[in-house]
């Protein structure tokens, strides 16, 4: 694994931001909701107490990291789909990029966001 | 020393409509054994009709499709091993390809320079820009460029890791004339000056007989002819002829259906193609027998005479 590669592809999304709202939006106000929403619905659970609401915390916390994972999944199919809208997709392939290194990248990605 | 060495390399694409159930796959095949070696500093054009399997077997090259049976050589190390280091030495470009549209220029350049890790990658993105005079469009996106320039941004792309060999796919098509010869000059100059190895596909015939070292014939599936330019065109026995006829229309017509030789007229042009070793007799011949002329011009075949050759061949069959 090179890192080099793997931030160049961090890069080359991060670019992509600069162009498009939607993809910004996309990245900043989905994930901000998520926390807001799931912040919220933890705070009040907890303020009411009680062993059963432990268990929903429990549950609810769960859930918030499985953000983290659907996220990397979320972004390796939706770049993978930008890559092929664009047409950049042979051209990356064409380099000495790696598949475990585009993964990579996209999950940092993910997972930065 | 050998840069490429492809041996045996085939690809079939197996069609088979899973809804019967009962019935045999289809094999197409579109690369069927085919070999040859790219040497350091040489320029091969891999010519050949539509369907012949030129971009198969760039694919291939490029790793983007795998072979159903073959091997790949770079340097002496087999593809499948070496891929990653490989390919840092590898670079291409088409006119069929595009990069991000919403992104720019130099954004584009920029992203590529850091997966090849291109030292000093600016002043080379810079100087690449500027030979293909695209400097000026460095900071557009790329969905505002039109095919020409896209074709030389991606030209410039294909030079930013100092390449070893270039994989070229027709990269002058949509190229006004004037920038397309710079681009021959250049691509010359680089083998010339770096020993930049290429494998080139065009379908400007004029531009292949032009920088290629040798060419190499693919026709569904399979090298049909492998030569230098000048060898290919020797292969082709015929030679056209335009001649200005001031007396003996008749006679001439009479002696050429007597040889089967086709013709066609244009007021006192007429115009026919024959072997090249019977001119001088049929010349003799039909001044003998009083035809006369007040101009001559014969045409030497050249490698678009070839490559219709093939086409036409493959079209009875």
């Amino acid at each position: 694994m090179n890192f080099n590669r793997i931030k160049a592809i961090i890069i080359r999304h991060l670019y992509n931001f600069k162009h498009n709202l939607d993809r910004l939006s996309d990245s900043f106000y989905w994930p901000a909701m998520d926390i807001i929403l799931w912040g919220l619905t933890s705070q009040y659970i907890q303020e009411g107490g009680g062993e059963i609401n432990n268990i929903i915390l429990l549950l609810l916390s769960g859930l918030v990291f499985w953000q983290i994972v659907w996220r990397g999944q979320y972004e390796i199919t939706v770049n993978l789909l930008e890559e092929v809208w664009s047409q950049n997709l042979v051209s990356l392939l064409a380099t000495p990029l790696t598949i475990n290194e585009w993964i990579s990248s996209l999950f940092l990605l993910g997972f930065l966001k | 020393m050998a840069i490429l060495q492809v041996k045996n390399l085939t690809k079939h694409f197996k069609n088979k409509k899973w809804w019967k159930i009962n019935s045999q796959p289809t094999t197409i095949k579109a690369v069927n054994g085919v070999s040859f070696t790219v040497k350091e500093g040489e320029i091969v054009g891999l010519l050949g009709p539509n369907g012949a399997g030129k971009t198969t077997t760039t694919q291939m090259l490029l790793g983007t499709l795998t072979p159903t049976k073959g091997k790949i050589l770079y340097f002496n190390k087999e593809f499948d091993q070496y891929r990653s280091e490989i390919l840092s030495q590898v670079n291409f470009s088409s006119a069929y390809i595009e990069l991000p549209s919403r992104m720019t220029v130099w954004e584009n350049l920029d992203v590529y320079a850091r997966i090849y890790e291109v030292k000093n990658k600016n002043k080379r993105i810079e100087r690449f820009l500027k030979e293909f005079r695209v400097w000026q469009l460095k900071d557009k996106k790329m969905l505002n460029l039109s095919s020409g320039q896209t074709t030389r941004v991606l030209l410039a792309k294909a030079f930013l890791n100092h390449p070893k060999l270039l994989i070229l796919d027709e990269p002058t098509a949509s190229l006004d004339p004037e920038i397309a010869v710079k681009v021959r000059e250049f691509l010359i100059n680089q083998q010339k000056e770096y020993q930049v190895s290429m494998l080139f596909t065009s379908h400007n015939m004029a531009e292949v007989q032009e920088i290629c070292d040798r060419i190499i014939f693919l026709d569904q599936g399979k090298i049909i002819a492998q030569d230098t330019p000048l060898g290919l065109v020797k292969k082709l026995k015929k030679a056209k002829i335009k001649m200005i006829i001031t007396q003996g229309k008749k006679i001439l017509e009479k002696e050429l259906k007597k040889k089967k030789i086709s013709f066609k007229w244009k007021n006192q042009e007429v115009f026919f193609e024959t072997n090249e070793k019977i001119i001088p007799k049929l010349l003799y011949q039909i001044s003998d027998k009083g035809v006369r002329y007040s101009e001559i011009e014969i045409l030497k075949p050249n490698l678009e005479d070839f490559f219709l050759e093939i086409a036409g061949k493959d079209k009875k069959q």
